[in-house]
């Protein structure tokens, strides 16, 4: 079995792949704002200003490129390069080791709300996990505490195509190194409108033996984010939609990693991980690096631009040394919101911001997510822009690449209104991007 | 003189008569327009986005006409702040919201991350992104559970209304300002109101905030 890498990805099926974004741009398949990913990835480090090995807080103020996004009809420039990790795309096919894999249903966010992947490839490329809905018919016409729908867990297995339920009532998907699957499930087993769902974090082997309950207290509600080494990240989502970051061990083991934070991405040796938290000032966010086996932090930073405080989300990429961070920049007030991405380095217990490229250039534009290196060093991202008519809206979403360096962007569509697509994210770590 | 002082108290009576029955008339008057006017039945809070997340409108309506009392107000944080269909950053998704259990509305809430005065919401979804579905929304303030202000640090603290800039804005709810360093007391206001068209306490109520990007609410 060949490994999936982000070369492989663009290799092999990587035509393949590219024909079904051709397709898709042709064909349009309808809908909806972007899905939006979650995150996870490998990480890096450069020299400069950044914070002090001892964690204090530093902040510094970097060069400003202004990005401008160019669309472009059919595909991308060839030498721009594709993400690592793709999107579902024309009748849920997708690439995986070079390999095409088609799914038996349309992945569909459960109730993680966008913050962690809803397609997600093992370490080892052999399988596919996906989450998507039975009897899901929206929440129009519900009353609270009546079922929406049933989140399930599939698993594709790539060689044979064969794709079968892992766990009903369950979703967040989250495949480590060594293939053990967290996940949640829901305790009523369906999505209940409007009443609280909580969930348990559990572990399973691939063949879905050995499934331990990780998590404890049956009123939480949980979101299982992505495995940092033997650590799995996951999220209790407290009223208010407010985050509290936690890592876990094994039955009933598990640490605080942040209140109020939310995981930007993973090293690759899952040593690290990058957290944004809203900062004991409010209108700036801090970026903080944890050993997610202790908690201790081994770096942290809020940084500066002329455009104001840069904002940082979940669902950014860390390659090498350098760690890529959406959304923008602003704090909406003295400084307008402007989106954008910065990169930022970790070496040796300092975190530094080498540049921030601002793309606040497209009218409608609401949205920035899921920013992503690509094997050259570019950076792809999600755009969702509504256009306005007289009596509607038409929501669309966009791919783009942007060269860093001269903040030049090509952007193509990849959902035009009615369609939703379904973020492939790698969030195993331990190795698996250099 | 008899004759005159029986006259003069019969004239007494009537009088006395006509002044209750004008009382009472007065008093159904009075009180007919808060009765029709239940939160829900026309009544509602209409928010409005702003151009940015700390400079939206709360407008309150009456009976389906605007009351004239309006305040600021926020939702969402950072730049996706305007995307409903980001979670823990985008503005709550468009259309109307009903109270929800088990709170409803609830004046001494005593939440990890909320205290005080609430209004709590049903799930939501923007239309463009259907399966992304938004919990655990309210309508609330920076205060403690008994409406006070607790500001331990010079930062930004959870239960303190300190600064526009810092307050308005949330993951997701609508926020209201507190009477904390000179804000107006929206909170209170929009409290008033709402006892005032016979909103209650920990009791559902359908269709009682609208929220909309700039134009009119319809009815549901």
């Amino acid at each position: 079995m060949s490994r999936w890498t982000p070369e492989l990805a663009a290799e092999g099926e990587a035509m393949g792949f590219r024909r079904g974004w051709v397709l898709l741009v042709l064909v349009a398949v309808g809908v909806a704002g972007c899905a939006v990913p979650g995150l996870v990835g490998p990480y890096a480090e450069p020299p400069g200003a950044g914070s002090p090995p001892d964690g204090a807080a530093s902040s510094t103020t970097s060069r400003v490129t202004a990005g401008e996004i160019r669309i472009v009809e059919g595909v991308l420039a060839d030498d721009l390069g594709v993400a690592p990790a793709g999107f579902t795309v024309e009748e849920g096919a997708l690439s995986v080791g070079g390999r095409t894999v088609r799914l038996a249903h349309p992945p569909m966010d459960a109730l993680a709300g966008g913050l962690v992947p809803e397609v997600v490839p093992t370490f080892d490329g052999s399988a596919v996990y996906y989450t998507m809905w039975e009897s899901w018919e929206g929440l129009d016409g519900l009353e609270p505490g009546e079922i929406g729908g049933v989140p399930v867990i599939r698993r594709v297995e790539v060689a044979t195509g064969a794709d079968e339920v892992f766990r009903r009532g369950s979703y967040a998907a989250a495949v480590s190194v060594d293939g053990r699957v967290g996940y949640v499930e829901d305790l009523d087993g369906a999505y209940r409108y409007s009443v609280p769902n909580p969930t348990r974090v559990r572990v399973a082997l691939p063949d879905g033996s050995a499934d331990q309950v990780w998590s404890t207290g049956d009123d939480l509600r949980y979101v299982t984010v992505g495995w940092a080494g033997g650590a799995l990240l996951a999220y209790q989502v407290l009223e208010g939609e407010y985050p509290v970051t936690f890592a876990f061990y094994g039955p009933g083991e598990s640490r605080l990693l942040s209140d109020g934070g939310v995981v930007v991405a993973i090293s690759p040796d899952g040593s690290k991980a990058l957290l944004v938290e809203p900062g004991a000032i409010a209108d700036k966010t801090h970026f903080v690096v944890v050993d997610p086996t202790d908690g201790s932090v081994l770096a942290s930073a809020d940084f500066s631009t002329p455009l104001g405080p840069v904002q940082g989300t979940y669902a950014g990429d860390w390659v090498g040394d350098r760690i890529v961070v959406g959304p923008g920049a602003g704090d909406g007030d003295r400084y307008p919101y402007v989106f954008g991405f910065a990169i930022l380095t970790y070496r040796e217990g300092s975190l530094s911001l080498e540049r921030f490229v601002t793309l606040d250039e497209v009218s409608g534009m609401v949205s920035l997510t899921s920013p992503r290196f690509t094997p050259e060093g570019n950076v792809w991202l999600q755009v969702t822009v509504v256009m306005t008519g007289s009596d509607s809206e038409v929501w669309n979403c966009w791919e783009a690449v942007c060269d860093p360096e001269s903040g030049s962007c090509q952007a193509v569509t990849l959902a035009r209104d009615g369609g939703e697509f379904a973020p492939v994210v790698d969030n195993w770590s331990g190795g698996g991007r250099p | 003189m008899n004759l005159f002082i029986s006259r003069f108290r019969q004239s007494n009576v009537l009088a006395v008569l006509v002044l209750a029955v004008l009382v009472l008339v007065v008093a159904v008057l009075v009180a007919a327009p808060a009765a029709q006017a239940t939160p829900g039945n026309g009544t509602y809070m209409r928010y409005v986005h702003g151009s940015q997340p700390i400079n939206g409108g709360l407008y309150l309506y009456n009976n389906w006409s605007y009351s004239g009392i309006s305040m600021t107000a926020g939702s969402g944080t950072g730049p996706n702040w305007n995307n409903p269909c980001v979670y823990n950053e985008g503005h709550l998704p468009e259309g109307w919201y009903s109270t929800n259990a088990p709170y409803h509305h609830k004046n001494n809430l005593d939440n990890s991350e909320i205290k005080g005065r609430v209004w709590y919401l049903n799930d939501k979804a923007q239309p463009s992104c259907p399966t992304h579905i938004r919990t655990g929304l309210f309508v609330h303030t920076e205060e403690t559970k008994t409406m006070g202000q607790d500001c331990p640090t010079e930062g930004d603290d959870k239960f303190c209304w300190e600064s526009a800039a810092w307050d308005y804005r949330s993951a997701g709810c609508v926020k209201v300002s507190h009477p904390n360093n000179g804000f107006p007391d929206s909170i209170g206001v929009l409290d008033t109101w709402w006892s005032n068209q016979g909103g209650g306490h920990g009791v559902a109520y359908s269709n009682m905030l609208c929220v909309v990007h700039p134009g009119t609410c319809v009815g549901p």
